[in-house]
């Protein structure tokens, strides 16, 4: 017979992450279903019930007034409707109509708005119809308006998307729902690949590019800001909340413009490179690690080679994604006090058997490194990390 | 009557890639159309949760109660563990497409019979990006 046994589970901070994730799901959920209603209902579902309730309305002849395609401006771009108005008679009374149709946004398009216009020129008689029960409510035309056709399918999405939200942060989605879709998973090599020389998790180069981006695109946002601020000195009045508030973000793209500098002189650093006799060693395995350096170690005050295994865990945190990371095994390989008269050298790297492999899923990872760390007295560190892969112990 | 619904499995501590096999019974009150057995991992801890199925069986029955053989090969990898911020843990779930009828049958996968347990070290002391401008140099 089958045994029951608990397994012990990692906590840290679990329950109060379920308890923000399950706040922004809900935000999420209501807003998305809420604002799909909305706009479901007064582009598509009123316009469309409003048309089909039509269809007793009265027949009379109507004369037109004015007759124009009207242009409103907007930060999106530029959206145009037909406005066209109409008096006619009803019940014995005259009565006056502006509405067309049962459509009240505006759109793009023009071309489709002057073709309509166009055919209510001024002081033409066209038929109208007319509420029986509302004489002052009058339309020249009672289809349905197209955009009603594409405004419920695409509002819907977002009430669909919004309602999955919900239902699923308040557990109300069937089980068997939720476990269907698989959290992408890369399967850990099972196979050894032999000697390999080991590649740098990010290039010397790739960081100069990563830096000299953010730099550019921070001091790109705060310059408009800080030309504001040094027009109002300029012109006498100084903004003084303006330069206050500037400051830190002043300070943060001096940070970023000196992270430039700093990653162009790592660029000139003798580069640390590693070659494993088995690049994707198994757990229980020892491997030879062969390091050399690129350019003599004179400057080098202190080297250090690592082997390193973390977990990272990602999460949200509000609206942003956030990585943990805890590292679960360190083993210095290689510690060198003023390495000058060493270039390279060979080691011995066993990984340990009751360990765990490397994982690599969605949001969890298990992550193995050599990390090769150069201390360099007033100059940028070598810090280089190597990720490999560690593969599951073989199958007898 | 009460819905059963059971996996029976001579041990739960199973070694990765070993096939191994076992039962599935159920007695419910009215016929399941779909018995469904799945084997699968997921994730708990700091993370947000990853799961995947690797394998899944199914039966089409119009009987109330019965008993079905399985058998499942378990991959390589990977396996069950406990960590200061994740833990992986595989499960058999057993479940009826007509019914809400449902038994989850927690296992672990590794090398020595336990969850791989995972120890946090203590963090290296970092040096501050400004410390290349102190004094020091190699003479």
């Amino acid at each position: 017979m089958a045994t029951f046994r608990k397994t012990r589970r990692a906590h840290s901070n679990g329950k109060a992450n379920k308890k923000a994730g399950k706040g922004v799901g809900l935000l999420f959920g209501c807003m998305f279903f809420g604002m799909g209603a909305l706009f479901c209902w007064l582009g598509g579902l009123n316009p469309l019930f409003k048309s089909l309730g039509s269809k007793d309305w009265v027949e009379v002849r109507c004369v037109i007034d004015s007759s124009e395609v009207e242009h409103h401006n907007s930060s999106d771009g530029s959206t145009y409707s037909v406005e066209i108005s109409f008096h006619y008679t009803a019940q014995g009374q005259r009565h006056q109509s502006d509405t067309y149709n049962f459509d009240t946004g505006s759109s793009s398009g023009r071309d489709g708005k002057a073709e309509v216009v166009a055919r209510y020129p001024v002081g033409s008689k066209h038929p109208c119809w007319v509420n029986p029960e509302d004489p002052s409510q009058a339309v020249l035309s009672r289809d349905i308006p197209g955009s009603v056709y594409f405004i419920i399918p695409f509002t819907s999405v977002f009430m669909v998307i919004g309602l999955i939200a919900l239902l699923g942060t308040a557990g109300l989605l069937p089980e068997k729902w939720s476990f269907k879709f698989n959290s992408r998973h890369k399967r850990v090599a099972t196979e050894a690949v032999g000697t390999q020389q080991l590649k740098p998790r990010s290039s010397g180069l790739g960081k100069v590019f990563g830096v000299t981006f953010a730099a550019c695109f921070w001091n790109g946002i705060v310059s408009v800001f800080l030309f504001q601020v040094i027009k109002s000195y300029q012109n006498g009045h100084p903004n003084w909340f303006l330069t206050l508030f500037l400051i830190p973000f002043v300070l943060i793209g001096i940070a970023l413009i000196f992270g430039i500098f700093h990653s162009l002189l790592a660029l000139t650093n003798p580069k640390i490179e590693l070659a494993l006799s088995e690049s994707s060693p198994a757990l229980g395995d020892s491997v030879q690690l062969e390091w050399s350096a690129t350019k003599p170690l004179t400057k080098v005050r202190h080297l250090k080679i690592t082997l390193q295994a973390q977990e990272a865990a990602t999460y949200r945190r509000g609206t942003n994604s956030v990585t943990d990371h805890s590292t679960f095994h360190r083993d210095i390989l290689l510690e060198l006090d003023r390495p000058a008269a060493q270039q390279r050298g060979t080691l011995e790297v066993t990984i340990p058997a009751d360990s765990m492999h490397s994982f690599d899923s969605s949001h969890n990872k298990i992550i193995w490194q050599l990390c090769v760390d150069g201390e360099i007295p007033r100059f940028p560190d070598i810090k280089n990390v190597y990720p490999i892969t560690i593969r599951p112990i073989p199958l007898s | 009557m009460d819905d059963t619904i059971f996996i029976d499995l001579a041990t739960t501590e199973l070694q990765p890639g070993q096939q191994f096999s076992g039962k599935i019974l159920w007695a419910l009150d009215k016929a399941p159309k779909e018995v469904e057995l799945t084997l699968g991992w997921s994730t708990e801890g700091r993370g947000s949760t990853d799961h995947k199925i690797e394998a899944e069986l199914s039966w089409t029955t119009e009987a109330t109660s019965g008993e079905e053989p399985f058998e499942f090969t378990l991959p390589q990898a990977p396996y069950s563990f406990d960590g200061p911020l994740i833990s992986l843990s595989w499960e058999l779930t057993l479940s009826v497409k007509k019914g809400k009828a449902r038994q989850t049958l927690p296992i672990i996968v590794s090398p020595n019979a336990q969850a791989i347990t995972l120890t946090a070290v203590a963090n290296e002391s970092k040096r501050s990006p400004l410390s290349f401008l102190k004094r020091g140099a190699i003479r």
